[in-house]
């Protein structure tokens, strides 16, 4: 139950981190909703590459709710701003408490990701790490690609298909492995995702910044 | 405890670095544009090419703060042509500096503008 717990949680950041920082003093919302875990973030990025966030996580059991709430700071390392591509490195690091367990303890996670995405393409690669005070380790490696099936511009409605292949580790043994393809819509300040995985769960992400 | 211990060291780490470093595509007085085009006499309209306009979604702090700006009366966003066009009120501009502020405060990369 806490293996299932763990990975649901780190899941649920997976996507909500997936515009980690946005322009200078902007507010971004973003969402994770799945049948059994929901994850809420407020981020607030006072330069192009620096935000910090509030997250709060509700995960639902047989028999009871279980939350986890984390502080986090994000950070635009690299950008390379292209003549038709943009790429970026960003890393991610939180802190929080859970009560994963018996008892409300500590817990922290950090990640690393790199994209790349020009008008007609997109890439994602991201290493994310979950532990807890009692040394329970969750290992995430997550790939995306994705393709936009017509080139919008500016004000039109923006779509995107893309697969995203997913690895958890629990204490560095092999876990499981998800593949989950995506349809992505966006239009102007809001994006939502909607996916359904191999393995028969639904995913919904949004993000909204203004 | 040690793990979190590691993680809170290697966040004050970073964030030390970062605040001597930030990201040096974006440092906003660095860039030369090239001025030659330029008239700077009341132009009612610049025209300003943008490096790594790709995604509206992403484009939208360029939007948003230039309408901020009480000297610009419409601004249109063109990712074909990887454009920003500003049309300012009557007797009004924004330097080239202002312009460029605000275009790499979103996190992009100013090359050129041209005023009309």
């Amino acid at each position: 139950m806490k293996l299932f717990v763990f990975i649901s949680l780190l899941v649920a950041v997976q996507y909500a981190q997936a515009h980690p920082v946005s322009f200078e003093d902007s507010v971004g919302i973003m969402g994770y909703h799945a049948p059994k875990v929901s994850h809420m973030q407020v981020n607030y990025s006072w330069r192009h590459w620096f935000a910090t966030g509030v997250h709060h996580f509700s995960l639902r059991t047989q028999d009871e709710m279980k939350s986890m709430n984390l502080i986090s700071t994000n950070f635009l390392v690299k950008r390379w701003n292209g003549s038709s591509y943009q790429a970026n490195i960003y890393t991610n690091l939180a802190v929080g408490m859970s009560d994963l367990s018996q008892e409300s303890r500590p817990l922290g996670m950090g990640s690393v990701q790199f994209d790349i995405e020009d008008r007609k393409y997109y890439f994602l690669a991201k290493y994310s790490r979950l532990a807890s005070e009692a040394s329970e380790e969750l290992t995430q490696i997550t790939l995306r690609a994705g393709v936009a099936p017509y080139v919008a511009n500016f004000n039109d409605i923006h779509s995107w298909i893309i697969i995203e292949w997913q690895s958890n580790l629990f204490l560095a043994q092999d876990l499981d492995v998800d593949i989950t393809p995506y349809l992505r819509v966006f239009y102007k300040n809001v994006l939502f995702e909607i996916g359904h995985s191999l393995d028969g769960h639904m995913r919904f992400n949004f993000i909204s910044h203004f | 405890m040690k793990n979190l211990f590691i993680y809170l060291s290697v966040f004050l780490f970073s964030f030390m670095t970062w605040a001597d470093n930030p990201p040096k595509d974006h440092e906003p007085h660095k860039q030369k544009p090239s001025v030659e085009s330029v008239k700077t006499v009341n132009p009612e309209k610049a025209l300003v090419k943008v490096n790594g306009m790709v995604c509206s979604f992403c484009a939208q702090g360029i939007e948003k703060n230039f309408r901020k700006k009480d000297e610009v009366k419409e601004v249109s966003v063109d990712l074909d042509n990887m454009l920003v066009t500003l049309n300012f009120k009557k007797g009004k501009s924004l330097s080239q500096r202002q312009i460029q502020e605000v275009i790499e405060g979103a996190g992009f990369k100013f090359m050129e503008m041209q005023h009309e």
